[in-house]
Parts: C-alpha cells; sequence; structure tokens
C-alpha cells in the first residue's frame, strides 16, 4: 500500500466514523438508545442522567440509576401533564468522559433537565448545563462548588454536616483521641476528612495519627503496626469496600479491640456483621418505606446515595409539571426557576426539604448503628 | 453539534499527546508510559495559575511548558540509564511517582478534590468561550505541533533518532553522543504533553488526578500503536479512532440493564481485532 492510499484510506475512515456518528445520532441509534419512557400524546420532557454503570463505583451508580427508575415507575403517569424519558449514559466516574456524556445529552439527546453522580462529574457538567441553560441536580456531590451557577444544584448532605455531627457524637461520647485511615485517591474520603479536621480545631479532640492508603491497597499491617500503640479510643475509617472490611479485618488480627466508626463509609459495605455494634455517621436517612420499596422491587437493599437519585427525579418532575402548562414542554429557564425554590418537598430523605439558596437541599446527617447486621438510625 | 465539537476538541487534544508521544516511541524507540505525567503537569500548571493568579492562558501554558520541560530533563537523565523493558518501567515509576504528588499535594492541587472553575482561554479581549472557538484553537495548536513535529523527524536531527532506534551502538560508532538526542526529544516531548494538559484544563474547566493516571498513559500509548508507531499522521488517526469508536458504540442499543458493560467489551473486542489483523497499527512504520 503506498503512501498516499494509506493517507486516503485514514480521511474515508474518518469521514465514514464521523458520520455514522452523525446519522447514530439523528436517528437515535440502531436499535434504539438506553432510554426508559414512552412517548405518547402528550409533550414529551428528556431528562438526562450521566452516573457511574462501569469503574471502580459501579455499584453505587447501579443502585443510584435503579433508584431513579424506581422513581420513574411510582410516577402517577394519568394526571401528570407530560411524558418522561429517562436516558442514562455511563460516565465511569471520570470527568473527561462525564463532558462527553453531558454534551451529548444535551446536544444530541435534548434533554430538558439533567442529573450527574460525585463531585467529579458534577463539577464538569455544572459549566456545560450552565451554558446550556439546562437545569442540573447532583444527586452524590461532597463538593459544594458542583452547585455554582444559576442552573446548577446539590442534593446531598454537605460534608459540612456530616463533620459537624460527627465531631459532636465524638464529644458525648468523651471519645478524645481518634486515628484517621483515609484513601487519599477518593474526593469523599478527602472532603469528609478535611471537614472533620476543619470542624475539630476548637475541641478537645486529638488526631494522634493520619494513614491515607492508596484504593487498590490489601496488607494495611505496616500501617496498623504503626498506630496500634498510640492509644486510640476510636479508629476512624474514611475508606471504600473492599478497604474497609480489609482494614477492620486486620485490625482485629492485630489484636486492636478498639472500635472503628465512619462518616458514611459503613454503608459502602455488605459485610456489616463485621461493625456489629459499632455507630457511625451517615448522610441524611432514607425513610424506611424507601428501603422496603427499594428492596421489594430488586431484592437487594438501595445503596448509599440511592434515596437522593429517587428524590432528584422527583424534584424534577414536580418542577417541570409546575412549570409547564401541559402544551409545550417549559423552557429551562422556567424549570430552573422552580427547581431553585422547591419546598416543602417530601421525599425518600424526609419531608419538608427545600432547596437552598446556595443551591443545596437541606438534608441532615444522622447517627446510626449497625445492629443485627442491619443499620438502625439511633438519633434523627 | 456541540457533542460533534465536543469529540473534536478531545481528538485534537489527544492527536497532540500522540504526535508527542510518537518522537519518543515511534521515532526513538523508547517505549515511555509517562506521558500522562506530562500531560498532568501542564494540566495542573495551567489550571493553579490561572484560577490563583488569574494569568493569562497562552503565558500559564508557556510557564506549564517550561515546568514540564525543566521535570521532564530530570527525569529523562534518570531513564537514560536504563534500556528495553528497564526503560519502560523506569517510566512507570516515574507516571506513578508524579500521579501521587497530585494526589498528595492538598495544598496546591486540592488532592482528589481537584480544582474546578478553571477559565476559558482569552486573547485580547477575545475569550473561547463557546465550544466552536475553543475547537478551531486546539486545532490551530495541533496544526502547530504537526508541522512541528514532521519538521523535527524529517530534519537530520530526526534521522539520528530513528538510527538510535535501530541501532543504537551503531550511531554512537558514528560520534553521536545518543544521550543528549534521546534526551533532548524527551523534553520535547513532554513540552508538547504540557500544551495537550493546558487545553484539556481549559477547555473541561475542571482536573482531578483520576485524569492523569498511567492507565491515561497506556491510552495514549494505544493511540499512537493502533494509529502506527512512527507516523505522524498515524499518531492523529490513532486519536480519532480511538475517541470515536466509544461515541459510536453509545448509539449502538445495547439492553438498557447491560448497556455500559457491554459497551466496554465491544471496545475491548474491536481493539483486539484490530491488533491481530493490523498489528502495525493503521499507517504504522514501526513495530515495537
Amino acid at each position: 500500500m503506498t503512501k498516499t492510499t494509506r493517507i486516503m484510506l485514514g480521511v474515508i475512515g474518518i469521514v465514514i466514523l464521523a458520520s455514522i456518528i452523525g446519522i447514530l445520532a439523528k436517528s437515535g441509534g440502531l436499535l434504539g438508545v438506553s432510554h426508559v419512557g414512552q412517548t405518547g400524546s402528550k409533550p414529551t420532557v428528556i431528562i438526562g442522567v450521566t452516573l457511574p454503570l462501569t469503574g471502580d463505583v459501579a455499584m453505587l451508580g447501579q443502585s443510584n440509576k435503579n433508584a431513579i427508575e424506581l422513581a420513574y415507575s411510582q410516577l402517577d403517569k394519568t394526571n401528570l401533564k407530560y411524558d418522561y424519558k429517562l436516558v442514562f449514559e455511563d460516565d465511569g466516574f471520570k470527568p473527561s468522559i462525564g463532558a462527553t456524556t453531558a454534551n451529548k445529552l444535551i446536544s444530541v439527546d435534548k434533554v430538558d433537565a439533567l442529573i450527574s453522580f460525585g463531585s467529579p462529574v458534577g463539577n464538569v457538567v455544572s459549566p456545560i448545563a450552565e451554558a446550556a441553560g439546562v437545569p442540573h441536580i447532583n444527586d452524590f456531590a461532597s463538593d459544594p462548588h458542583v452547585a455554582t451557577g444559576q442552573y446548577n444544584y446539590v442534593d446531598y448532605t454537605p460534608a459540612s454536616e456530616d463533620a459537624k455531627l460527627f465531631v459532636q457524637e465524638l464529644q458525648r461520647r468523651g471519645i478524645n483521641k481518634i486515628v484517621f485511615f483515609g484513601q487519599q485517591d477518593n474526593p469523599g474520603s478527602a472532603a469528609l476528612i478535611n471537614a472533620f479536621l476543619d470542624g475539630v480545631k476548637l475541641t478537645n479532640i486529638q488526631v494522634l495519627s493520619t494513614q491515607m492508603i492508596v484504593t487498590g491497597t490489601r496488607d494495611f499491617r505496616t500501617e496498623i503496626s504503626k498506630v496500634k500503640n498510640l492509644g486510640a479510643n476510636l479508629y476512624v475509617l474514611e475508606l471504600s469496600s473492599p478497604e474497609l472490611e480489609t482494614v477492620t479485618k486486620q485490625l482485629r488480627t492485630a489484636g486492636v479491640k478498639t472500635p472503628v466508626s465512619t462518616m458514611e463509609t459503613f454503608e459502602f459495605s455488605d459485610q456489616l456483621s463485621l461493625f456489629e455494634g459499632m455507630w457511625y455517621v451517615n448522610c441524611a436517612d432514607a425513610a424506611q418505606w424507601f428501603v422496603d420499596l427499594y428492596t421489594k422491587t430488586y431484592g437487594t437493599a438501595p445503596k448509599f446515595g440511592a434515596a437522593n437519585g429517587y428524590d432528584t427525579l422527583n424534584m424534577i418532575v414536580q418542577s417541570v409539571e409546575k412549570a409547564g402548562d401541559g402544551i409545550t414542554v417549559p423552557k429551562g429557564t422556567e424549570i430552573n426557576a422552580r427547581i431553585g425554590s422547591i419546598k416543602g418537598f417530601d421525599g425518600a430523605l424526609g419531608t419538608g426539604m427545600s432547596m437552598g439558596s446556595d443551591h443545596l437541599v437541606a438534608s441532615k446527617a444522622v447517627v446510626r448503628m449497625i445492629k443485627n447486621g442491619v443499620p438502625v438510625t439511633i438519633t434523627p | 453539534m456541540e457533542y460533534l465539537i465536543h469529540i473534536a476538541i478531545l481528538i485534537s487534544i489527544y492527536g497532540i499527546l500522540g504526535l508527542s508521544l510518537n518522537l519518543v516511541v515511534g521515532f526513538t524507540g523508547l517505549l515511555s508510559v509517562t506521558q500522562a505525567a506530562f500531560y498532568g503537569i501542564g494540566a495542573y500548571v495551567t489550571a493553579i495559575l490561572l484560577t490563583s493568579t488569574g494569568m493569562n492562558f497562552f503565558l500559564a501554558m508557556l510557564l506549564g511548558i517550561v515546568i514540564t520541560a525543566i521535570i521532564s530533563l530530570a527525569i529523562g537523565f534518570v531513564l537514560s540509564k536504563f534500556k528495553d523493558d528497564y526503560y519502560a518501567l523506569g517510566s512507570f515509576g516515574f507516571n506513578v511517582i508524579i500521579y501521587s504528588i497530585f494526589l498528595n499535594w492538598q495544598s496546591l492541587t486540592r488532592g482528589p478534590l481537584g480544582i474546578p472553575g478553571i477559565p476559558r482561554p482569552s486573547l485580547f479581549g477575545f475569550t473561547f468561550s463557546e465550544n466552536i472557538w475553543f475547537l478551531v484553537l486546539s486545532v490551530v495548536i495541533l496544526g502547530t505541533i504537526y508541522f512541528l513535529c514532521r519538521f523535527i523527524t524529517t530534519s537530520s536531527f530526526g534521522r539520528v533518532l530513528k538510527a538510535i532506534r535501530e541501532d543504537e551502538e551503531a550511531i554512537s560508532v558514528f560520534g553521536y553522543r545518543t544521550l543528549w538526542y534521546k534526551l533532548a526529544i524527551f523534553v520535547i516531548s513532554a513540552g508538547m504533553a504540557a500544551v495537550a494538559g493546558s487545553l484539556f484544563a481549559s477547555y473541561i474547566t475542571f482536573i482531578d488526578p483520576s485524569s492523569f493516571t498511567l492507565t491515561e498513559s497506556i491510552f495514549i500509548l494505544a493511540v499512537i500503536i493502533l494509529g502506527g508507531l512512527a507516523n505522524n499522521k498515524g499518531a492523529v488517526l490513532g486519536a480519532v479512532c480511538l475517541i470515536l469508536l466509544p461515541e459510536i458504540l453509545r448509539f449502538v442499543g445495547f439492553p438498557s440493564d447491560i448497556a455500559a458493560q457491554m459497551r466496554q467489551v465491544t471496545y475491548g473486542v474491536i481493539l483486539i481485532l484490530l491488533m491481530l489483523y493490523r498489528p502495525q497499527g493503521l499507517v504504522g512504520e514501526y513495530r515495537l
């Protein structure tokens, strides 16, 4: 093959690939895009969802998707002004892919509202949604910066709320010497530890040591040997699964009987018996009816943050219904105005929730305890 | 349209990365997997300067290139002690080190929380806020780097690089100090990767360490292997294919429950088939 032929083939290849993508974008796919919902006689409102369905946090993303689909299935479709269609895209929890999925949802699927998951992707989606004038709610962001701009919101308990309650609980229980295990490549872990260190400044609580580990580490004996004789009366494990369970088991094997606790991360685990009798702080509690409904539908308990997904979809639907006349789909500005003024919202995370002027849904953290292998809320 | 523009911008950025890595791997025969680290340094320098000092993008990009070049010079000196597989392992180590710095120097980089709100470039009062204008900017930069690479690889300097790749001892016998050639191309390549990093940071407006992992270096390596080693057009063609392919798969109607996973599997299978039937890449002139 000559050089010229190769170049020609390359150019033809590029044109063909670009054409395929263009045609598929216009037609909606070879066999239909990955979406939920049917269109009928009513105008259709399209809600785009970008979340991690592959990768390290796919377990949480899938649970969030289930909850959004559950909320969709629960809509009283006959009495709504609009039909709704959900379009899901996988971003793998990667910011650059999140930018791609957000652009696709906005410019190809022409979504009327967007839902994203987590701070890294949320921070990328926010400016894109803002520029396009599409209301965007992130249902799993610890970083409030995601809510920057007119069209961006966060429906997730802020890390500062978790940390504030955690400090209060430590003081109430007379715990003043703690050791942290954190995950250095986990934004949620970093946000919670930073918020805790800010909150603990004016107290008598001492952080004796902070051991930052990398995701994928399985042998923590060196870190444990460094901290086991420091005299801590609590080990705080800001780790996702399976590091969380591995550290706990290796602490016990090393003869450390000190209790362990966490902000949020026990909820990642499917081995809750390891933490029997341990208390922890969690972001706003999912209502029992939601847990039961989800469990009945999917045969497994909802993961952490699923209730936020359920509520987020309902907030958007309620806002669209209030903003529109049922004849034409309301504009982004109209839906946005309704989202920004949400008050007294009753959902899976409680009743009477409101959208704050900072674009954050005010939801309070709770103290929970593992009893008989099940998380139980011990303070409202 | 915005979606296609977005994809074209990503292709431009990865095209620059492919071109830069091709100088080291394709033309000089040094199997480096540090490119994501240099890409990241460029991105972080630009992001930090833009968000904390409000500096002009182009000046920040220039500083990013300079800082990356200095760091790559140090890394290149160390890597010059290694050959073949050991070179690859050494470069692997440096990628891990720099990634760890991004992750742990929290006072500067915000660690895993990343740096949000990075502004778009502006020049003489004109801001590249619309994607179409950003695409023009990134294509102009891609074109400039493409012609720079072509100039380098067709010059006598480039011929020495190819000679080093083919037989380093033989070229040394003729009095060429190969260390300096390898070091020079490594630094030039790193500087180009920094340009891609600056564009990425300013375009995406948010960066965190997850964008600059070893996996990213392997992806850039895959771009040039698929496109074709030691061929500048191949580097760009590889970027086109590897960016477009997963996007096309988004429109294939896999069942909703397993769509994301099926796309990944299909993407993997297509890459394996391409390597089986076209091991030298699409327009490659050299095989590792």
